[in-house]
Order: C-alpha cells, then structure tokens, then sequence
C-alpha cells in the first residue's frame, strides 16, 4: 500500500480515530492504577500505565461492571476496496482479506475489551450505505450488509477492528453502545464513516504515464505517432500491441483515470468505459494492464453504448471559483447531444461524488460527440486563473487561412480530404455557411457554458484557429478538417505548471516533411506560454482520417493533488 | 478479384433487375455503368493485383464512432473506383462496411457516379442508400440531380435528408436549389430543416418566398432553421419580414432569441 505524504504518519492517523477507553473497573478508584485499556497514545493524562494488558484481575466474572465508557473521534476516512492486491483478478472487496491494506483501522488497543466484564458487551450497529461497508474485527467481518448489528464482548482484540469500504462516496455511521451487566445502554458513540470521493483528473495534475496503442508500421501503421511520445516520455509512456485489441486506437474513450485518496490511502481508479464489452477491442485493457495494488477497475453501466459512453466526451477543468463557490479539484463536463448522453449509471455517479459538480456540454453537432473534439484546458501562469481555455473558434480560423497564401498546395488535404489548396478551401462558400452556423449556434452557447459554469471570462479564453468539415459518412456532422488542435494530450510536469502538448500535426503546408514551413504550427505557438513545449505527432492516417485526433488516442495517468477532507467539505454538505 | 469478369457484369446487371424493370429506361445506361465499372476493376486486377487484391478482400477499421471505415491511401486514385463499385454492388459486406466502402469510393475522385445514382435505385439497405445520395455532393452536378431526385423520393426520411443535403453541399448547389423548394413541405420534420438549410448554404435567392412559408412551421427547429437560411440569402430583406414580431415572443428560446437580434437592428 502507497503510503500519502498528504496523510503523514499513521499515528496520526490513529489519534484522530474513534477511541474507545475503558475506565478503571473500580468505581472507587480514580482510574490511575494502570488497569484501564490504553487507547495506544496515553493522551487521558492518566493512563500511562494502561498498556498493560489491564489484567488486573477484574475479569473474573463476579464483577458488576458497569463503568466501560467510550470516547472517540467523529469520522474514519477511507478509499474504495477495489483493487487488487493479489492480482488474482478479484476485486479485492470481493477476496474479503482480514489482511487487506484498504481496510482503516478503527485505533483501538489490542486490550481495549479486554476490560469488559464477562457480561457486559459493546453492541456495534452499521447503518448507511451498508452493502458498501463492513465492519472487520479478530480476522473476519461482523457488520456487513447481512448482519448490521452484533456484540462485542471481552475477547475481541481491538487492534484488529477496521471498516472497509467498497464504493467510492460510501458513507454510513458506526455506533459503539456499552452495555453494562444487565444489557441497558450505559453510553454509546457513533462515527461517521466516508469513503473517498473518486477525483477525476484536470491538465494541471502532474503527469505519471502516458499510453497509445501502437499498430505498427505501414500504411495504417502509428510508428511516428507512437515514437513522438516515446522520444519525449522515455519510461513513462507504454503501449498496447494493436493486434491485441483489434487495432482499436481509440484508449481515451475505453477508460478514464481518477484518484481517491484518505489519510494513509492513494489509489488509482479506472473507470472501464461500457463502450467495449465482452473482452472485445480495448475492453480487456484495464484489467489486464492497469488492476492491481492501488489501482482499482471498475465500470458503471451496462448494455448498449452510444459515443458519448466514450470517455473522450468526458473531462475535468482545472480548479475554479464560481460565483464565491471554490472547486478545488475543478468540475467534471461531459457531453449530451440532446437524444444520447452517457450511460445513466455513469452520470448518476458523477454526481454523487459531489466534489466536482458535473455540468454538460452541447455536442450534438459533432461526428463523433465529445468534448474533446473543439476545446481543451492549458497550464498558463500568466492567465488570470492559472490556465487558459483553448477552443476552436471558425472566424478566427477564416481569418488565419484568409492571412496565407492560396495558391499553398495542401497534398495531405488533397488525398484525404479532397481540397487541394488554401484557396479552394476558402473558396468553399456552403461550408463556410456551414462553419458559420456550427459557432453561432453550437461553439458560442458551449462558450457561455463554459463561462457560467466555470466563471470565466474572455480573458481566459484563447481561440484556436479551426474549420470543420460536414462529414457524408456522420449524416452531415461535424468532424475537423483542420486536425483538431486542441485534441492533444497534456503531459504535465510534477510542478502542475509546466508541460509537455502532444499535438496533431495540422500538415497545412507543402512539404510533409517541413514542419518550420507549416503557418498553422507557428501561430499555434506563438498562442502558447512559454511554460508549454509543444510535439507536432503525424496522427494524420491512423486518427485523423477515423475522426479522432491525438487526446482519443492516448491516455494519461496523473498524481492526485489536495485533500478533499479539508479543501471539498463545503461541496460535500446537504 | 473474388469472381470472374463475366459473373460479376451478369451480377451486377441482375443486382438492378428491379430498379430497371420500374425505371425502364435507364437500363441501357445502367448495363453501361455496371459493365465499365467491371472492365475498370478486371483493369486494376492486371495492372495493379495488390491494389485490387485489398479493395476486393481488406477488411475496415472502426472510426472512433464505430463506423467502420477503409482509409487506405492507396486507394484514393481514380483507378480504385471500379474495383470499389463492384465490391459495393456484390453486397457480401454489412450495410455499415457498405458505408465505409461508399465513403472510400468518394474519395478516389474517379468515375463513379452513374454508377451509384444507378445501385442507388436497386438498393435495399436505407443506410446504404442514405450514403450513397451523400457522397452524390461530390459528383457532377447532372448526376447529382439525378441521384437527389431518386434520394428525394426515397421512403426513408434519412434518405430524403440525405438527398436535400446534397445541395447545401455542392460546389453548383444553386442548380439544385428548385429540389430543395419542393422539399420544403415534406412531412418529416428533419427534411423540412435540412431543405430550408441547404437553400441558404446553396445561396438559391428564389427559394427565399417559399422558405418565408416555413416561418410558421409548427415546429420549431424548422421555424429556426428558416430563419437563419433566410438571413444567408438576403440579410436585408428579412429584417423586414412582418412574421418577425410574431417569431420574437415564440416559445422556443431559440426562435425568439434569433428574432429579436433581427428586430434590433
């Protein structure tokens, strides 16, 4: 188990876990002879001596009892068991290991209930989302969705009590009632238990790893794509073989990487998306290359996937304050075209963990139908909030292409797309209309979206040159002609500011070779900070041309950032 | 090639037995097209048998929507055509793969469209059909006519959306523009709005007194859509347009927001 900076050490964990202290057994004592159940910190003041066992001789059934008292802190914190240690392809929920790292201790003292007389018992009751909590003492698991309630009597080793969660944004309250010889309540304490919500990630999170699917060489081949990243990334980028998943490319819609995180917990999520099921394509991928310790799989949803099931339509800003409201850890927007939005499991989902407030985008309009298709979030220190939105704006893209010359002859544009010149894509008056309409009607309302949702303003916004094509094979939707710019993939550096775009390469020039020559690569940069280092990748055949550029064609694994115990609580209240 | 020469005329020829037998006289040109198209692909067998041997047998990739796509640079000559027509109207692929054959086959800028305004006539598949009128934005505007003529007559509303779209699309839209209007009443909301859309892309100043008809439509995407397209073909004119008071107070947020702008100025 990875061990968070974020959550120092484990005692402190354990100082701020419900405590329970038995007091001295006799009544007439004022509860320092040592004979109490340490709490292991000894902060009573008086019990330094209590570690002792607390045999001292009250426990031989004749006593009355009756003087068992619990103390404890509000709240245990937790992550979703849902890795797999092992690596036996088991959730590890489902392995029920009394010896699990994901299981929280509650803090108690091995002798805590050591101190119990032979007929006082501590009734322990699960209540909440009871089919995703259990409670685990002595190597096996009392409270669960079975059985919520049980007695607790002096045999049970208090080290050995723990709660274990199963899903993200569990919660649910544990009570401890001390009952005295003649089972009447003489006190009792309850603990709020919390799972972690499950944080998605935005472009300012550090980067760890990055993964494409190679397909090899030749005509449909990725050679340059794949060797782009490599040549950047080094150890921390990997591929899938293509031939073992069909040659299906597209592995940001197949998964979505989130983090969840406690004090003394980190772990990975991978949302497995629904939109390849049965081991076909990508399906099997996040089980056979990513499960394992600290990194949990799993899907919400089932049945038949639409596109916006893919998770290129799903994506996280950076941190923003809105309307006096911070979301430290952004807020999730997906899109819906009006008839299909993603799976409802999945946006039901979305909204239970609360931190990151979902809000939708109009992306009807597009081939494909994701978010990812006209706009992206950059790292940018010199923008007002830290980051600048890049979208792709059509009368910006018109006036580029109107800057250039016209007679530049576009070879890749010829082949794949039938224009041959700048010219004669200016020239194209109805899909001009065309463009016309898609940003006054789809790319500025998304816009308003945008600044409403996220509080933004025109000055964290920078328009990207874009000119989109009426697809024949999308029933007349939208797909880039221009390869998406904005498409790319963030790889940002441990600092959160600086980062490295891998970006598809626009080929708006003569020479396929010549990226100097290329206009569109030199405005794009000079709209970049110089915290960003763009990589141009030839993503032209093998994405481009099956309508997806190269943020569809990767993924991304990022460090979590902040804590949500002490940075979200205001989102998380009723 | 999967078959002989002489099958595959013979297959191609029975492949349109019924569209021939309602169309009558077309058959001549039709045996025509399906007869080039055969020779052109026995052509690309001899010259070039690799090239014919993957457009005969390769099978797509899915685009990132699932649409199953054949994006071979290869194929993209005008010498493709004839192997890619041939694989079409045998029909042993999924209407999907047929899809992305069409897609392929509109991108080798050859010879192929009498041959499809001529599979188009015989073929079952509504998807296929619907792509098949697509791709017609790229071919000569006479056979254009001719496919978006059969499109518009289609009983498939995809089909008929597909046949209107054609002209918003085409470099000659504005020749087309007269079967745009007699789709401005069709019963399907999505060819009313496509029809009214592609009247303003194809810039077909006579279509703006039936499109003003569309204004009172009872629904409202096609209300909105007639309003945008008529600001396309003559942006003072419509400011005029009394029907705009009536539209600024729609109940559609759309309509009423669109008229207003237009009362404003």
């Amino acid at each position: 188990m990875r061990r968070s900076t974020l959550a120092s050490t484990g005692a402190m964990l354990l100082a701020l876990t419900t405590l329970l202290t038995a007091c001295n057994k006799d009544k007439d004592d004022g509860g320092d002879d040592g004979s109490t159940t340490g709490d292991d910190g000894g902060d009573d003041g008086g019990d330094d001596g209590g570690d002792d066992g607390g045999d001292d001789g009250g426990d031989d059934g004749s006593d009355p009892g009756g003087t068992f008292s619990l103390t404890g802190e509000d709240e245990l914190l937790g992550v979703a068991n849902l890795d797999d240690d092992d690596g036996n392809q088991t959730h590890d929920w489902d392995d029920a290991d009394a010896d699990d790292m994901e299981i929280v201790p509650l803090g108690y003292a091995a002798d805590t209930f050591e101190e119990l007389g032979t007929n006082e018992r501590v009734r322990v009751e699960l209540a909440g989302d009871i089919d995703s909590l259990r409670l685990w003492a002595d190597g096996g698991i009392v409270l669960d969705e079975g059985t919520t309630e049980a007695e607790l009597d002096e045999t049970v080793d208090g080290s050995t009590l723990g709660i274990e969660f199963k899903m993200p944004m569990a919660t649910g309250t544990l009570t401890l009632t001390y009952l005295d010889n003649d089972g009447n309540e003489v006190e009792s304490h309850t603990t709020h238990l919390q799972a972690a919500p499950l944080i998605l990630n935005h472009h300012l999170q550090p980067a760890e790893w990055a993964v494409a699917v190679y397909t090899g060489r030749g005509t449909l081949g990725n050679e340059d794509f794949i060797d782009g990243f490599d040549a950047v990334l080094g150890d921390a980028f990997d591929t899938v073989t293509g031939a073992s998943v069909s040659y299906d490319v597209w592995i940001q819609d197949e998964l979505e990487y989130g983090t969840m995180t406690a004090p003394g917990y980190e772990m990975q999520l991978v949302i497995d998306s629904i939109r390849s099921g049965r081991d076909q394509y990508l399906d099997s991928v996040p089980e056979d290359m990513m499960w394992g310790e600290d990194t949990a799989v799993w899907t919400w949803g089932s049945g038949g996937a639409t596109s916006q099931d893919s998770f290129g339509n799903l994506e996280v800003s950076p941190p923003v304050t809105v309307d006096g409201v911070d979301y430290p850890f952004g807020r999730v927007y997906y899109g819906d075209t009006g008839r299909y939005a993603m799976t409802d499991a999945m946006q039901d989902m979305l909204d239970e963990q609360l931190v990151q407030a979902p809000f939708t985008l109009d992306i009807g309009w597009l081939c494909v139908g994701h978010v990812d298709e006209f706009m992206t979030f950059l790292p940018n220190p010199d923008a007002p909030k830290g980051f600048s939105l890049y979208v792709v704006d059509i009368d910006v893209g018109r006036e580029f292409l109107e800057g250039l010359d016209p007679d530049t002859h576009l070879p890749r544009y010829s082949s794949g797309h039938g224009v041959d010149s700048i010219g004669e894509m200016l020239e194209h008056s109805s899909m001009w209309s065309y463009n016309d309409d898609l940003m006054v009607e789809h790319i500025e309302p998304n816009i308003d979206i945008l600044k409403e949702e996220l509080g933004l303003t025109e000055a964290d916004i920078i328009r990207v040159p874009g000119v989109f094509e009426r697809s024949s094979a999308c029933g007349g939707t939208a797909l880039s002609l221009i390869p998406g710019t904005v498409n790319m993939q963030v790889h940002t550096h441990e600092d959160g500011v600086n980062a490295d775009l891998f970006i598809p390469d626009p080929f708006l020039r003569e020479d396929d070779a010549d990226l100097s020559s290329d206009p569109f690569i030199a405005e794009f940069e000079a709209m970049l900070p110089s915290n960003l280092t763009a990589h141009w990748l030839d993503d032209w055949s093998t994405y481009h041309l099956m309508w997806g550029e190269v943020h569809c064609g990767s993924n991304t694994r990022r460090s979590p950032v902040g804590q949500w115990w002490t940075d979200a609580r205001h989102l998380m209240e009723d | 090639m999967r078959t002989p020469l002489t099958c595959l005329v013979a297959g191609l020829v029975l492949a349109l037995a019924p569209a021939t037998a309602a169309a009558g006289p077309l058959v001549d040109s039709d045996a025509d097209w399906a007869h080039a198209a055969v020779v052109s692909a026995d052509a690309l067998a001899r010259s070039q048998p690799r090239l014919a041997q993957a457009i005969a047998s390769d099978e797509p990739v899915p685009s990132r929507s699932g649409q199953p796509l054949f994006i071979d640079a290869s194929w993209r000559v005008p010498e493709a055509a004839g192997a890619l027509l041939v694989r079409i109207a045998e029909g042993a692929d999924s209407p999907a793969e047929r899809v992305g054959l069409l897609d392929a086959l509109s991108r080798t800028k050859g010879d192929w469209s009498s041959a499809v305004v001529g599979l188009l006539a015989s073929e079952a598949s509504p998807e296929v059909r619907r792509m098949m009128v697509e791709i017609l934005r790229e071919a000569p505007v006479d056979a254009a006519r001719a496919g978006v003529q059969l499109g518009l007559a289609d009983a498939d509303a995809s089909v008929r959306a597909a046949a209107v779209r054609v002209i918003g699309n085409h470099v000659d839209g504005v020749e087309l523009g007269d079967l745009a209007v007699s789709a401005l009443s069709d019963n399907a909301v999505v060819v009313r709005t496509e029809a009214a859309r592609s009247i303003g892309y194809a810039g077909y100043s006579a279509g703006f007194g039936p499109m003003r008809s569309l204004l009172a439509d009872a629904d409202a995407d096609v209300r909105f859509r007639a309003l945008r397209s008529l600001q396309k073909l003559d942006s003072t004119k419509v400011v005029g347009l009394p029907e705009l008071s009536t539209l600024a107070a729609d109940a559609d947020p759309r309509v009423a927001r669109e008229a207003g702008k237009l009362l404003g100025r």
